[in-house]
This record gives structure tokens, C-alpha cells and sequence, in this order.
């Protein structure tokens, strides 16, 4: 008797293991409770937003490579945008504009003080234009101007160490 | 997995479900962190992994947890897989492993929750002809029969109510039986063999 004619009556009984199923529309929901247990326990789901998107971005190529299209169109029509804003601008028109130059009123130009060691002698004809740059040394001159050292008070220079003491 | 599709084709080829193209296809986008691609493995596998794994364990919250641990590990462990085998027999083998150690956990608290027979099976020409002669209530000796089944099956070792269930239940040939269970097809013969014949000892009074 030959193996399957042995076993074909047990074969027979183990179809109805076959016939066993779970609950109706188990499967249906199967792969969903999955999915959402990978999700859970995946590390990009805890990581950063940033983390979150690349990692998004690099499985999706077609769409990595869409955004890219459209951030690299977004500049190429910003930097035609300010060229044509430029275009229409007139030439040496520059210069006369009063945030690229203030020019000096009277009374700071009459300001500058000659006694200071830093002081620089201004031709007070050209402190009137706009071109010339005004140099003013009463407020930037204190920075660096040690012959006041000494004559003013609060600034005393501190007396520097002479003997170390080691323990 | 219908009982229709499994009485047509009591042997699938995973080829059958998916080419092999289109599943390395989805392999190789789940490698790369696609949740979809893999969504539509577990589609593919879910009833078949859930099978083996009910059939080893005869209690469906058992099968529940381990088939959706099988799934959640083999998505875990994707990198590490190479490509040497199908990606079906490789999960398979991941759920037999798993489920072959959870068994050994809880070798002395075996309590059987089995699922309900399906229509069909008052239908089965051979299940019929089985009981017809012990049981003038077709319903309660399919039952019944269902029982003792699944207890036979429990008595084996591990190792023999695998090999019983992926041939003789799930259908799966002695080749691919033998990738699973990492030994070669002479020795599937043998288990196959030793088996049956245990089952056949513990379900005699059914089988003559």
C-alpha cells in the first residue's frame, strides 16, 4: 500500500482544518492593525517634523524631486522678478537718494571737536555735500581716546598686579 | 483565505498570488520605508501566515498576536533580508519560529480556541462520507470531529504538526516546506511520514 493510500482517509480529515475561519471580515482589518503597530513603534514617527519629511521625501523620489522643480522655478522667477525691478530704476540715481547719504546739518558740522588727539581736520566748504563723509569725533573718539584716561571720573585705571601669592 | 480557493488550489505557489516581479518589486520599496508597498505583502500573506499559525497554536487570539508579530518583526528585519529566498518563504519562517518558541512558553497551558467551521464544510463530499457512518447529526459530528482534530494534531511535537500543517492542511510542497524549515526534502518525507502515522494512531476509531 503505497503512502497516499495510507494516509488518504487522514488526508481526507485534515480538510476540515481548511474549513476553519476566523470571525467574517477579520482579514479585512487585518493589515490595518498591522500597519498601525508599525507606525507606533517606527522611529520616525517620535523623531522631528524635519526627520518626518526626509524620511517621506526620500521614498517618494517623484515627489522629492516635484518640490525641487518647484523651489528651483520659485527662484529662477524671483531673480527675474528683481532684474526687471532693476531695469526700470534710472541711472546715478544713487547717489542723490537721501538713505545712501545723509548730509551733515550746521550744527554738526560746527561740532567737531579740534582739541581731541583723534580729531581730523575737516574742510567745513566740503562738510556741506552730500558726498563727503562726516566725521564726527566727539562720540566714536571717546572710544579710543586714552589721553581722558585719569582726567575724567569712573575712568580710573586699575592698578595692576605686582606680586602673585601662590598657596 | 476562502475555503473556495483553497479547495481549487490546495497548492499555491506564492507566484500564484503575486509574480515574482511585482513582489520584489513591493520588497524593495518596503526596504526603502514604503508603508504602502508593505501594506500590500501583508495583504498578500495575512491569510496564509494566520493559517499556519492557528493551525500550530488551535487557539485564534494566539494566531491573532503572532501572526501580526510575524509581520511587524519581518518589517523590522527587512534590511537584513537578502533577497536568497522569496520573501515568502522567509516570513513564513519567521512565523514558524516564532510561534515554535512561543509553544515551548507555554507548553504546560494548552487551551484550544478553535474557530468556527465555515459553510462550507457541511458541503465537503469526503468530510461527509467521514461522518456519515458515526454521526446521524451531520453538524454536531463535524464539531466534534473538529475537536478531536485539532487535539490529535496537539499531542504531536512541534516540529510534526508543522510539517502535517504546511503540507496537509496549507498544501505547500515538500521543497518549500524544506526552505522553511531550513532541512532538506528527505527529511520533510520522514517527519511527514512519522506524522501521519501518529495521527492516525490518535484518530482511529475516525478513520476506519
Amino acid at each position: 500500500m503505497s503512502a497516499s493510500n495510507e494516509f488518504s482517509q487522514l488526508q481526507k480529515l485534515l480538510k476540515l482544518k481548511r474549513h476553519e475561519q476566523p470571525a467574517h471580515g477579520y482579514f479585512i482589518h487585518f493589515s490595518d492593525k498591522v500597519m498601525a503597530r508599525i507606525e507606533a513603534e517606527s522611529p520616525v514617527s517620535r523623531s522631528s517634523w524635519w526627520q518626518w519629511l526626509w524620511a517621506s521625501l526620500d521614498t517618494k523620489p517623484l515627489v522629492a524631486c516635484g518640490y525641487t522643480c518647484m523651489a528651483a522655478g520659485l527662484l529662477v522667477i524671483g531673480f527675474g522678478v528683481s532684474r526687471s525691478i532693476e531695469s526700470d530704476e534710472p541711472t546715478g540715481s544713487a547717489l542723490v537718494r537721501p538713505w545712501y547719504a545723509a548730509s551733515p546739518t550746521a550744527s554738526q558740522s560746527f561740532a567737531l571737536d579740534h582739541s581731541s588727539s583723534t580729531a581730523l581736520a575737516l574742510d567745513r566748504s566740503d562738510a556741506a555735500s552730500s558726498v563727503t563723509p562726516v566725521i564726527s569725533s566727539s562720540a566714536p573718539g571717546f572710544l579710543f581716546d586714552v589721553s581722558r584716561v585719569g582726567r575724567e571720573p569712573g575712568l580710573q585705571p586699575k592698578p595692576e598686579l605686582t606680586s602673585y601669592h601662590f598657596r | 483565505m476562502s475555503s473556495t480557493a483553497l479547495d481549487k488550489a490546495p497548492a499555491p505557489s506564492p507566484a500564484a498570488v503575486a509574480s515574482a516581479q511585482s513582489e520584489q518589486s513591493l520588497v524593495h520599496r518596503a526596504r526603502n520605508g514604503d508603508l504602502e508597498a508593505y501594506d500590500e505583502l501583508v495583504r498578500i500573506y495575512q491569510e496564509r501566515i494566520y493559517s499556519a499559525v492557528y493551525h500550530m497554536t488551535a487557539n485564534h487570539d494566539d494566531a491573532n498576536d503572532l501572526a501580526q508579530d510575524t509581520f511587524i518583526k519581518a518589517y523590522q528585519a527587512l534590511k537584513s533580508f537578502k533577497g536568497d529566498s522569496s520573501f515568502f518563504t522567509w516570513v513564513y519562517r519567521i512565523a514558524v519560529n516564532k510561534t515554535i518558541n512561543f509553544l515551548k512558553q507555554r507548553r504546560n497551558r494548552m487551551h484550544m480556541s478553535l474557530n468556527d467551521l465555515d459553510f462550507n464544510a457541511e458541503h465537503d463530499a469526503d468530510l461527509v462520507a467521514l461522518i456519515s457512518e458515526r454521526t446521524p447529526r451531520r453538524e454536531v459530528g463535524l464539531s466534534e470531529l473538529q475537536e478531536k482534530l485539532n487535539a490529535a494534531m496537539l499531542k504531536l511535537s512541534d516540529i510534526h504538526r508543522l510539517v502535517i500543517t504546511l503540507h496537509d492542511v496549507q498544501g505547500l510542497s515538500h521543497e518549500e516546506i524544506g526552505k522553511i524549515m531550513d532541512c532538506n526534502t528527505g527529511t520533510v518525507r520522514s517527519r511527514l511520514f512519522y506524522a501521519r502515522q501518529q495521527m492516525q494512531a490518535y484518530l482511529s476509531d475516525y478513520l476506519k
